[in-house]
């Protein structure tokens, strides 16, 4: 029997009278790294901010383990916990240290003593390679540096699955490989992930999925060798030769 | 006219007894205003529409009618409807109290809402409630940029309390009109007290200055 972590079913989300997602259904095995790509205003982060209720779906039904998620009586700070999630704007809370900040979850939602939720967060930000930062305050990091932060943040709440909404876009180029590399990581690690990119190379080399969204809806799905380059559809092509400027 | 500030000096203590009313019910005021005012502002910004509405009434009616009509309303025409007796320091410490929090709600009300909703959307996604949120997320970070503009609040808070004098709270202003009418000394007496209001504010001033320069935001 497939180790179903993630079900999506027919998933209609509209803000006022703009329909962002017009019926999307997924599933996402434990494990796997479902790489989401696909032109900005198509979807894919209100998808990934659906599936953890940030964004309330207008119709549609997300199961996360086999238990429902978006029935009312849905019980969300508690589901939240068991999703993680890192932000394009890294979110880091600037009035805490890095080490305050992966400590904040398991204290505040989880109850774990200081001295355990201390040595928990030193070891996850000694794992995404920032044991030398652990009193400083996000103001004083780089975005890169925020963002592995950030990483360790959700980590630290051990969640089931863990949601990237297009985490690199708003880095320096030169910082974007550092995060990346932790991501990578993750993946190798068995981390199932949902990884809304621009990073075209990430997905060649880690995804197992590559999900192509297109106006509200999956245009096209498969393994990254297909998607990228044996593409059936014209606009996933399209699209992928965008993001290679070859100049004239 | 000829200088004479003998008289006031003979009844300086008169003066300071007054004194002393007009900082307790002012520093009374701002605590209650600051807890009430945090409760409106809450309020003012909920899930339900009927409730934001009656926050919004509250805050338009306490900002847009004059401090001294509250005043009179509260100490003679509540008691009239209620059959409700209070002392004049209890009538005007409610007065002064709901007066500011309306104010007060508005600061916080920016505060809060000069937060982005990237870090709420962070905390939430953490597994918080949202009442965790506000109360380790968000106000943390929105009382910094609160505190000056609640700090010059106290301050005209600190000086409108004077009003009270006029519904018969012995506070400062009470004292020298009373002493004026007493000595005869009108201008010395109200100098004198101008320059202890001024005595008592500028140090308040001077806190306010110093938390613009460390906390404000431009």
């Amino acid at each position: 029997m497939a180790d179903v972590v993630v079900r999506v079913e027919d998933l209609h989300k509209s803000f006022d009278d703009l329909e962002v997602l017009k019926g999307v259904s997924m599933e996402v095995q434990r494990g796997e790294v479902v790489v989401i790509i696909g032109a900005s205003g198509s979807g894919k982060s209100t998808f990934l901010k659906c599936l953890n209720r940030l964004e309330e779906p207008n119709r549609g039904r997300i199961f996360l383990e086999d238990v429902e998620i978006t029935g009312q009586k849905t019980d969300l700070p508690k589901v939240r916990r068991n999703i993680g999630m890192i932000f394009q704007q890294f979110n880091l809370f600037p009035h805490m240290s890095a080490i305050q900040n992966v400590m904040e979850g398991p204290r505040t939602v989880l109850r774990m003593s200081g001295e355990r939720a201390r040595e928990h967060a030193s070891q996850l930000l000694d794992k995404v390679g920032l044991s030398d930062k652990l009193d400083v305050k996000p103001g004083q990091l780089s975005g890169g540096q925020q963002q592995r932060v950030a990483i360790a943040r959700a980590l630290a709440m051990e969640p089931k699955v863990m949601l990237f909404d297009e985490v690199t876009s708003a880095l320096d180029p030169e910082l974007v490989g550092e995060v990346l590399t932790v991501m990578k990581q993750l993946a190798d690690e068995g981390m199932t992930m949902l990884v809304v990119t621009h990073e075209m190379q990430f997905g060649e080399r880690v995804a197992d999925r590559v999900v192509m969204f297109d106006e509200g809806v999956i245009l096209e799905e498969g393994p990254p060798e297909k998607i990228f380059q044996r593409a059936e559809s014209e606009r996933t092509r399209r699209f992928l030769n965008q993001l290679h400027w070859e100049g004239e | 006219m000829e200088w004479n500030f003998a008289a006031v000096f003979e009844h300086l203590g008169f003066l300071m007894a007054g004194a002393v009313i007009t900082v307790q019910v002012s520093i009374l005021s701002m605590i209650i205003a600051i807890v009430l005012g945090l409760v409106i502002a809450l309020v003012r910004m909920a899930p339900l529409a009927s409730l934001r509405i009656v926050a919004s009434v509250y805050i338009d009616i306490f900002r847009s009618t004059p401090l001294l009509a509250q005043l009179v309303w509260i100490y003679f025409a509540f008691p009239i409807l209620t059959g409700i007796r209070v002392s004049p320091f209890v009538a005007c410490t409610i007065s002064l109290s709901l007066y500011a929090s309306a104010y007060l709600a508005e600061i916080y009300r920016a505060g809060i809402l000069s937060i982005s909703s990237g870090q709420r959307h962070a905390g939430l996604a953490l597994g918080m409630t949202p009442r965790q949120v506000l109360t380790r997320v968000v106000l943390p970070q929105a009382v910094t940029r609160m505190l000056p503009p609640m700090g010059s609040q106290f301050i005209t808070l600190f000086k409108d309390s004077a009003l009270v004098s006029l519904v018969t709270l012995q506070d400062l202003m009470w004292s020298a009109q009373s002493l004026a009418a007493f000595t005869l000394r009108t201008v010395e007496v109200l100098t004198v007290v101008a320059i202890i209001y001024m005595a008592l504010t500028i140090p308040q001033a001077f806190i306010v200055n110093h938390l613009h320069r460390r906390f404000g935001v431009d």
